[in-house]
């Protein structure tokens, strides 16, 4: 009896010596395999993937550093960005403020100096025209005089004299000042 | 014709402890191994970790897909079973199409199966102990009840006894049923073309070319696979269970 699943010269039994040698020659044979495959393939494989793995994860750690460091780049820019423009706004105010104040300190001292200086006008004007007017006041007293002394050809008194005209002359100014009261 | 479907024939025997017997199963593993680790040690040449080659993405691929599996079946803890299973994958398959090139499968061997069956059984059994103990590993046999312990053993030993007969059966049948029909080709051939008188020309087996191809790439190509893979998969279920469920 030829069994088909037992060596050729098996003739009797379910399992020969030959197949027992078979049995651990296999054992032998697949443990070696094994060996040899995890040694110098598998293990090769995996390294491979490890260091794979190994190098996106350092990649995605950089990328999330460099992303990290931006944000705190982006960040302190901003800050210093908005602390620059509020120094500034402060610096325009504060000019602006100053300018103002100058403004005002110099419009109230042009005005003052003007006021000063239309007063000074005024009084000066007020003191010409009396000295004028007084001038005149005397010409007029003393051609008076002249012309009174030549007409009576004698001297008289001149104070009695000067003051009569005076009085007359402040009577006539008195009417021209009212007369140019009127036309002005 | 004749078709004689044999056992693995015995090639030589080594005089020495009574005669250690080499047979044809045991020679073509040998020669199935240097191809193996040929082809590893040429596929894994000059791996790099950027810009690689198609070679280097197809063996990744492949690895990927064995991760997976030993993952799917395992869970975290496949991770150091995972060069056994691919190495059982790779020599059952190996074995199981040597038939194509003209070699008898020696997975065909109810030794070989039978090895490979006990091998697995040992990981349970090792896996059982490492995870429980001696004393757990023995009380396992004792659950649920004492009495059960002749069940038990049974039922454990049946695990490798099925896994070898169901290995073994499958590439076996695969290998009878193609040297049956390859031979009745043989037969139908010679029987359509003997009316020619040349015997050059008579005993021109026509019909073995082409038809086996269709049978074998079920029984061959298919069932090797098929075969490998449910091999593979009973090692890692078997031995995930022996393991204690919060480990995965």
């Amino acid at each position: 009896m030829n069994l088909l699943f037992l060596s050729e010269q098996a003739t009797q039994g379910l399992f020969e010596l030959n197949d027992l040698w078979t049995l651990l020659f296999t054992w032998a044979n697949l443990l070696i395999l094994y060996l040899v495959m995890k040694k110098f393939f598998f293990s090769k494989i995996q390294a491979v993937l490890d260091q794979r793995k190994s190098e996106v994860d350092d990649t995605y750690r950089r990328a999330d550093e460099a992303e990290e460091e931006a944000n705190a780049l982006r960040d302190e820019y901003d800050a210093k960005m908005a602390e620059a423009e509020a120094e500034a706004e402060e610096i325009v105010s504060n000019a602006v403020k100053a300018a103002r104040s100058k403004e005002n300190t110099i419009v109230s001292e042009a005005k003052a100096k003007a006021a000063a200086a239309i007063a000074g006008a005024e009084a000066k004007i007020e003191i010409d025209r009396q000295k004028a007017l007084n001038e005149v006041k005397e010409d007029i007293s003393s051609m008076a005089v002249e012309i009174a002394s030549k007409v009576i050809e004698r001297d008289i008194a001149p104070e009695d004299h000067e003051r009569l005209i005076d009085k007359l002359i402040d009577e006539l100014s008195a009417d021209n000042d009212a007369h140019d009261e009127v036309k002005a | 014709m004749n078709v004689n479907v044999t056992g693995p024939k015995i090639l030589f025997e080594i005089p020495f402890l009574g005669g250690i017997v080499i047979t044809e199963s045991v020679v073509c593993q040998w020669i199935f191994m240097v191809v193996i680790i040929a082809l590893s040690l040429w596929l894994v040449k000059d791996l790099k970790v950027k810009n690689i080659s198609r070679k280097q993405a197809l063996v990744e691929k492949i690895y990927g897909m064995l991760c997976n599996m030993v993952e799917g079946s395992m869970g975290k803890r496949g991770e150091k079973y995972r060069p056994y299973i691919g190495t059982l994958f790779v020599f059952s398959f190996m074995g199981s199409i040597s038939g194509v090139l003209g070699f008898r499968p020696y997975t065909a061997t109810i030794a070989v199966t039978g090895a490979m069956a006990l091998a697995t059984f040992v990981m349970i059994q090792a896996a059982t102990i490492k995870d429980s103990g001696v004393k757990g590993w023995i009380k396992s046999y004792t659950e649920p009840f004492a009495f059960m312990l002749p069940l038990n053993i049974i039922s454990n030993a049946a695990t490798p006894v099925s896994m070898a007969a169901r290995h073994f059966g499958n590439i076996t049948a695969g290998y009878v049923i193609t040297s049956l029909v390859y031979g009745a080709l043989g037969s139908a051939s010679a029987f359509l073309l003997q009316w020619i008188p040349s015997s050059i020309f008579n005993s021109f087996p026509f019909l073995q070319a082409g038809v086996p191809a269709v049978l074998s790439l079920y029984f061959d190509w298919f069932g090797a696979f098929i075969q490998a893979f449910i091999f593979c998969m009973l090692t890692m279920v078997f031995v995930a269970n022996a393991c204690s469920a919060e480990e995965a």
